[in-house]
């Protein structure tokens, strides 16, 4: 009966994972306790209710116990989890926004997993792109490239937006920066940065929250064009990592600015 | 002769009662067509554990319908209802195409059961609303339906949600049903 026995490892392994974090122990959408099926289309643990709720997206759902599971689904469920989906999932999620729903009212519940995963409503894969409002580029644009038509120059942003980082680098590396080379991209890529950022001042940039505009921009991402994909890649990729960067070219330009002055 | 009698004044005046029996694979919408054909609305649904029965008068005739749950490990209790089946009733979800060649394999392995010989086969095609939805001719091929031999079947496209189809498949059944008493 070797089917059965593998049958029988995959149901432990499923059990396993969902031990193994305390957010698998609570439904991914509401906050019933013991979820028993798994939602394949985002690797949770959901309750029955849930599961229901999911069905009616069209959304994959298995039970635990009553479903004939594959290695390849259980594989990508432990990659998955609550804890991770969470993350992605309610990204920009505010408690004011849309209250998480007690589970008691089904209606909000179902709204709750329509803007959570139909919607994408508060959703930002780490590391990836997402698509900016087209608007905002094209206002924004003019700023970086005068000249350009909107396209071009979301396209112009985003062959500039990868190489900032690296300048930021090679100004803090200590390589010799000249004063009058350096400061000139560092101050290109700042000012794109800040007029897509929506005008920000970097003076203010120790004491900004950066991601503070992320969510005006993004809010408008599924209605973008898709020739301006490769510009959102540009804005978003502006994450937690650029942050660090374009403060320090901030801190290093206002250095050179004080070091010429002192000259 | 009691008995006769009261079978002829059933077939006068009374409705006659049909066994049908419900199922398809998990979430093909079976617990929807029961609720929307007995309720008429559309009814928040959890995975089916086990059963649910209602009876549905249509024409002169009373439907008992018997949906059965279609996890994977539970449809082996389908057979535990086959017994005294008019009419199958087999649901499928037309967009689910990974798992036409499943609900192809339940529904022949049922069909060879010798309980199920005389029961008339009514397939909902159903889900029809969502844009990529099998047809109900490319359902029928899926499901091998012409390689049926000295079984009536009938297949209706539908959708369980706004009631599309549900009424004009069980036409069919109390038309099919009728004429064989």
């Amino acid at each position: 009966m070797a089917p059965n026995k593998d049958e029988k490892n995959l149901v432990d392994r499923l059990r396993a994972f969902q031990r193994s974090n305390q957010a698998n122990k609570r439904c991914a959408d509401c906050p019933e306790r013991g979820p028993t099926y798994v939602c394949l289309d985002y690797q949770i643990f959901v309750c029955q209710t849930c599961c229901g709720l999911h069905r009616e997206f069209g959304h994959k759902i298995k039970s635990i116990s009553f479903s004939e599971w594959s290695e390849a689904e259980v594989a990508k469920l432990e990659e998955g989890g609550n804890e991770l989906a969470r993350a992605k999932w309610l990204d920009r999620w505010h408690a004011e926004a849309f209250p998480e729903p007690d589970g008691s009212d089904v209606e909000a519940v179902r709204e709750f997993i329509r803007l959570k995963y139909v919607e994408k409503k508060w959703f930002r894969p780490h590391g990836k792109p997402q698509t900016p409002d087209a608007s905002k580029v094209a206002t924004a644009a003019p700023a970086a490239a005068p000249a350009a038509a909107a396209p071009a120059a979301a396209a112009g942003y985003e062959t500039s937006a990868p190489q900032a980082p690296a300048q930021a680098v090679d100004l803090l590396s200590g390589g010799d920066p000249s004063p009058v080379e350096v400061p000139a991209p560092a101050a290109q890529a700042k000012a794109e940065v800040s007029d897509l950022l929506g005008g920000l001042d970097l003076g203010q940039s120790q004491e900004q929250p950066w991601t503070a505009d992320f969510s005006n921009v993004s809010n408008f991402a599924p209605k973008a064009p898709p020739d301006l994909t490769g510009a959102a890649a540009g804005l978003i990729d502006l994450d937690f990592g650029w942050k660090l960067s374009v403060k320090k070219q901030c801190q290093h330009f206002s250095w050179h600015l004080s070091w010429h002055i002192v000259d | 002769m009691g008995l006769a009698f009261t079978k002829i004044w059933q077939r006068m005046i009374g409705k006659q009662e049909m066994r049908i029996l419900m199922v398809g694979l998990d979430a093909a919408g079976k617990t929807t067509i029961l609720y929307k054909l007995k309720l008429g609305e559309v009814v928040t649904t959890i995975p089916t554990i086990g059963f649910n029965v209602e009876t549905v008068e249509y024409k002169n005739l009373s439907f008992t319908v018997w949906d059965v749950g279609g996890q994977d490990k539970i449809r082996p209790l389908w057979r535990h209802y086959y017994q005294g089946t008019n009419g199958l009733i087999y649901v499928v979800d037309s967009n689910d195409r990974d798992r036409i060649e499943d609900a192809r394999e339940e529904l022949n392995k049922m069909l060879n059961e010798d309980e199920m010989r005389d029961a008339v086969v009514l397939v909902f095609a159903n889900k029809q609303d969502l844009p990529n939805a099998m047809t109900a001719a490319e359902v029928t091929e899926k499901l091998g339906l012409h390689n049926l031999r000295h079984r009536q079947w009938f297949i209706q496209s539908a959708c369980a949600t706004t009631g599309d189809g549900l009424y004009e498949g069980l036409d069919w059944l109390s038309r099919t049903l009728s004429s064989k008493r």
